[in-house]
């Protein structure tokens, strides 16, 4: 109580000095003031940019197999050799691969002989970006015949941290591309559910109320099963972005509808419908930009739950089909104790997932504590 | 009370039917059938079927009718607790329901009773001392929480356990124990395997309630009746305990409708990676070998068990709240 | 004015939160007595601090931000013996004896002011068996005793009801049987009626002088409202910005408003039959963290002079127990 007498003085205040500001440039300055908020939206960009460039920021191809370096673990980075000099570039020390006799199974240890300076701007494994022009050209590696697995090498041979970043593409887009077509079949059921009320909003409802009681994960799982293994990757990653906002539009549906279902009845919905605008209008002009902040705020904390349920189905084997990797696809391979046991470093990606998940719920966190500009 | 309960089990009548509907379809989305999947594994084995086998079998399984016989054929069946064959273990769906269920809903209700006991205490104690170190903590842990992936966390403890005891916690028992007859010393190795599934299965559950429960309690405290049983000269144990607390969980009990598909979600996973005797471990092949009565059957035994749960939500929720009653 | 007839001396009080905008100084220096069986008000705007010297009495400004930070409160309590308030730990079992059993208090939102998942019986019971030996059997008999000297009809049955089932005047009803069921010595009602309509408001207000006639507590009303004052009130209090301004006997009060700001309160009041523009005070009451130098009230004050935008105004005695804070009457 007293708490609210000072917040109704300091809200008094608060509205009175933004006379004229806009609610985006409320939402905004309020946004900034959230540190955690802040830093997530810091993390998104990294890995976005990670995402976009992956070609160009990866040493190596994803592809390329490097037959000689089977789950090789990590190289480390160093700036001091064994001689206790200290090398103006950084480096990593060779491989040599010996074999234990009774297991029969390949270790490698660091060849102290030999030195790989990490260049930046080297000539590596040749790609085509984005499919526009083709370069080999690398930010940073080591020159060949020289190797940097910075997170090691999986089974095949293949670059870790190279597969992480391509891996990034499907990941980061999967969750994205999914809230978007969720959000548009959300907003579009939960606002003509709440709009028109009756039998239409009781079908839709009772649509959703069947959708959310399967618990998602098996649900998922079925859906994704459906799609025919023999399809091209593209469609399969397309079908599994379609799978995941299938079942993420009836959440936000629902509390869209309560929103509208309490804007209808007020004035400036009459006001509106007195002038005899006309429904649809009123939907895309009143309705939506009403709750686009609202929207906005489930959005951006549903992306981390598909970006965990793709991770989810790739582990399992539902997901992502090769060649197209993503961190789930690459999880899976750390799905046995015993492999980790060896390889330890299989389970790198999964940092990617948890950043990228904090990231965005730090992210949503802070649009809703700040979408709400009035309150204090 | 008699009449709401009747009403809310009338509710969940047209529910489990259109469920059964939805489900029916989806498991029949595949392209093909799971004659011809079956048909393909006989011949992988060596078997030849010849015509008239495939056509009892069609006869028999109601394949060669419309999609809609096919449905009440399966969904009769169903009510009359018959649910059909599972083709890739070739056993009755019932004989795999009775093998699997016990240790499902052994997993399932530990772990809701592991949320709830964690998140109200640590969801009062965070919000009675909002801001300070153990809260933060407590925040930190839980948005951890619903950041990692449930199967890693598996990963991480089964190679955890590896090291340190020397072998992973994988299973619900012990080899000794699996077909040995109940004792103590099984009860006990079965708490032993337990807590694994359990706290993977729990933590993100209990993360995002902790964060309910807190969020609560701060609004409840903030009202108005809060003040009015302090200025009686109650003390604040039974001011935040029997006053505010008994307000916050009305919220979390409706969650409870929620939180049990995400449990399900969770265990489905997590059985896989720790090789659990539950209906989610079998459920990835039935779904990928389209073994439709199996997985069907999972989906309806699992929306039966959510709807039970929310009668029993509902039920909770009028005892602790009389509003609802009057509603 | 006999000490043995004064219940509760309010002196220097202040009362602050410590707030990110700053220090709100919600009571500044705040100073008053209540005499036993008598009624004072308290008037002012919303924001002026009267709530929170209702709630610093009973030692419920909300932590963390909010503490007393300076003056006395002496309560005299059945035997003469003295106590500081204000020197008691809020979650202490000696305020706890004061609360609900010496001093009770109803609030403004008779809606929320009761907890909804207990019955209003369970309630009264709760608080009759925290203070005194009574067991279940005879507590409830005390509830339903009080609920019918409260004016609750069926008494015996509502005992059992829920909140919800109940209108807002009943509910405010219960809350003053709740707060009277330990004969306490003073009723603190925080804008008891506000929330209620208008004849709602006149019953419960009757109630209040009835009752007090009965059970001989004093009262403390805060209220916005100058006719819930001259109803209800033997002493009044006026409250800006956190300091008491003017304090006087209600007629006094009525008769020779000294203050400005109480000035403008009386004028401001609508009179039936007069259909001329109703005044306003000009200006909004201030921020509590931001104070302007000298009087707060200066800058909406027609009157206002030099030294009342430089230097804070003292008390200045009036004379028959009037006294006012304004350079006008220095």
């Amino acid at each position: 109580m007293f708490n609210k007498t000072i917040k109704k003085i300091a809200s008094e205040e608060a509205q009175s000095v933004p006379q004229g500001v806009s609610q985006w440039r409320l939402i905004k300055r309020k946004f900034l003031k959230n540190r955690l908020a802040k830093s997530g939206l810091v993390i998104i960009a990294i890995l976005y940019t990670g995402a976009i460039f992956a070609e160009f920021l990866s040493p190596y191809h994803m592809d390329t197999i490097h037959d000689q370096f089977v789950q090789a673990p990590p190289q480390r980075v160093r700036w001091v050799d064994n001689d206790k000099k200290i090398h103006l570039r950084p480096f990593v020390y060779g491989y040599k691969k010996e074999r234990d006799l009774n297991t029969f199974r390949v270790y490698y240890e660091e060849d102290r002989d030999i030195i790989f300076p990490i260049k930046l701007f080297v000539r590596g494994d040749s790609y085509k970006y984005w499919g526009l022009f083709e370069t080999d050209l690398h930010l940073f590696g080591v020159e060949k015949p020289g190797t940097w697995f910075l997170f090691g090498t999986d089974a095949t041979g293949k670059d870790l941290f190279s597969r992480i970043l391509y891996g990034s593409r499907v990941s980061l887009t999967v969750g994205l591309i999914g809230v978007f077509l969720s959000i548009i079949f959300g907003t579009l059921m939960g606002i003509t559910s709440g709009y028109f009320g009756g039998l239409v909003d009781n079908i839709i409802q009772r649509v959703i109320e069947v959708l959310m009681s399967f618990p998602q994960i098996p649900l998922w799982m079925a859906l994704a099963a459906a799609i025919p293994p023999q399809w091209d990757p593209i469609f399969v990653y397309l079908g599994i972005t379609l799978v995941l906002s299938l079942l993420g539009w009836g959440g936000l549906a629902r509390q869209l509808r309560g929103k509208v279902l309490a804007m209808r009845k007020q004035e400036f919905v009459l006001a509106a419908k007195a002038c005899g605008v006309s429904t649809p209008s009123i939907i895309v002009r009143h309705l939506v930009p009403n709750s686009l902040s609202h929207i906005i705020v489930i959005g951006t904390l549903a992306i981390p739950q598909m970006i965990l349920g793709e991770t989810a189905l790739s582990f399992l084997g539902l997901g992502i089909k090769a060649p197209m990797t993503s961190w789930g696809v690459l999880l899976s391979q750390a799905q046995y104790v015993r492999i980790l046991l060896h390889a330890p470093w299989l389970v790198i990606p999964v940092f990617w997932v948890v950043a990228t998940v904090l990231a965005f719920n730090f992210v949503g966190d802070g649009l809703r504590d700040a979408a709400d500009p009035y309150s204090i | 009370m008699i009449r709401y309960i009747f009403k809310r089990i009338l509710n969940a009548i047209p529910l489990l039917f259109f469920v059964s509907i939805f489900g029916f379809i989806l498991i029949n989305l595949p392209p093909g059938d799971f004659l011809t999947t079956y048909l393909v594994q006989l011949s992988d084995r060596g078997t030849t079927v010849d015509q008239a086998t495939i056509e009892t079998l069609k006869a028999r399984y109601g394949l060669d009718r419309p999609m809609y016989q096919q449905y009440f054929m399966w969904i009769g069946n169903f009510l009359k607790g018959d649910m059909g064959e599972s083709f890739g273990l070739n056993r009755p769906v019932n004989d795999i329901v009775r093998d699997f269920l016990p240790a499902t809903l052994l997993v399932t209700i530990s772990t809701l009773f592991f949320t709830w006991l964690m998140a109200i205490p640590i969801g009062i104690y965070s919000a009675t001392h909002q801001h300070s170190w153990k809260d933060n903590l407590f925040t930190v842990i839980g948005f951890l929480g619903l950041a990692v992936p449930n199967f890693l966390f598996a990963l991480v403890l089964l190679v955890g356990g590896f090291t340190i005891f020397g072998n992973a916690p994988i299973g619900l028992f012990s080899p000794e124990f699996v077909d040995a007859p109940f004792s103590i010393a099984k009860l006990i190795d079965l708490l032993k395997h337990l807590w694994v599934p359990v706290l993977v299965i729990g933590t993100s559950g209990t993360a995002s309630l902790i964060r309910i429960m807190r969020g609560n309690l701060l609004d409840v405290l903030e009202q108005q009746f809060i003040q009015t049983a302090r200025s009686k000269g109650l003390s604040e144990r039974i001011v935040i305990y029997k006053h505010a607390v008994r307000n916050a969980l009305h919220p979390l009990v409706m969650q409870l409708g929620m939180q049990l598909p995400e449990i399900f979600s969770g265990a489905a996973i997590t059985s896989i990676v720790l090789n659990l005797p539950t209906l989610g471990s079998i459920y990835l092949t039935a779904v990928q070998e389209q073994d439709m009565y199996l997985a069907g059957s999972f989906l309806m035994i699992i929306t039966v068990l959510l709807v039970v749960g929310n009668l029993i939500a509902d039920i909770l929720l009028a005892v602790l709240d009389p509003r609802v009653l009057y509603d | 004015m006999n000490n043995d007839n004064i219940l509760l001396t309010c002196s220097g009080l202040r009362t602050y939160f410590y707030t990110d905008d700053g220090v709100v100084k919600a009571v500044d220096d705040v100073n008053f007595t209540i005499e036993r069986g008598k009624t004072l008000g308290i008037v002012g705007e919303s924001g002026c601090g009267k709530s929170v010297t209702s709630h610093s009495i009973m030692q419920l400004v909300p932590k963390p931000h909010g503490k007393i930070s300076g003056g006395e409160i002496i309560y005299r309590g059945h035997d003469g013996e003295e106590v500081n308030i204000a020197d008691l730990d809020p979650f202490g079992p000696k305020m706890r004896q004061i609360r609900g059993n010496e001093i009770a208090m109803i609030f403004q939102e008779p809606m929320t002011s009761l907890n909804p998942v207990y019955s209003i019986g369970d309630q009264i019971i709760e608080s009759i068996r925290l203070h005194q030996k009574l067991n279940k059997k005879d507590a409830k008999a005390r509830a339903i005793e009080m609920l019918k000297l409260v004016g609750i009809p069926a008494a015996e049955l509502r005992v059992n009801e829920y909140p919800h089932q109940l209108s807002g005047g009943m509910r405010q009803r219960v809350m003053i049987a709740m707060a009277l069921s330990c004969n306490p010595k003073l009723l603190i009602a925080d804008e008891p009626t506000t929330a209620l309509d208008v004849t709602i408001e006149a019953q419960i207000l009757e109630l209040m002088v009835d009752l007090q006639k009965k059970l001989g507590m004093s009262i403390m009303i805060i209220t916005h409202d100058l006719g819930v004052v001259g109803e209800l009130a033997d002493d009044v209090a006026v409250m800006y910005a956190g300091k008491v301004v003017e304090n006087a006997a209600v007629v006094d009060l009525f008769d020779r408003p000294l203050h400005p700001y109480t000035q403008g309160l009386l004028n401001s009041r609508p009179v039936i039959g007069n259909k001329k523009r109703l005044f306003s005070i000009p200006g909004n009451v201030p921020h509590l963290a931001h104070l302007p130098k000298g009087c707060p009230f200066a800058a909406r004050c027609a009157n206002a002079k030099d030294i009342c935008l430089s230097e804070e105004p003292a008390v200045v005695d009036a004379g028959q127990g009037h006294s006012v804070r304004c350079w006008l009457h220095a």
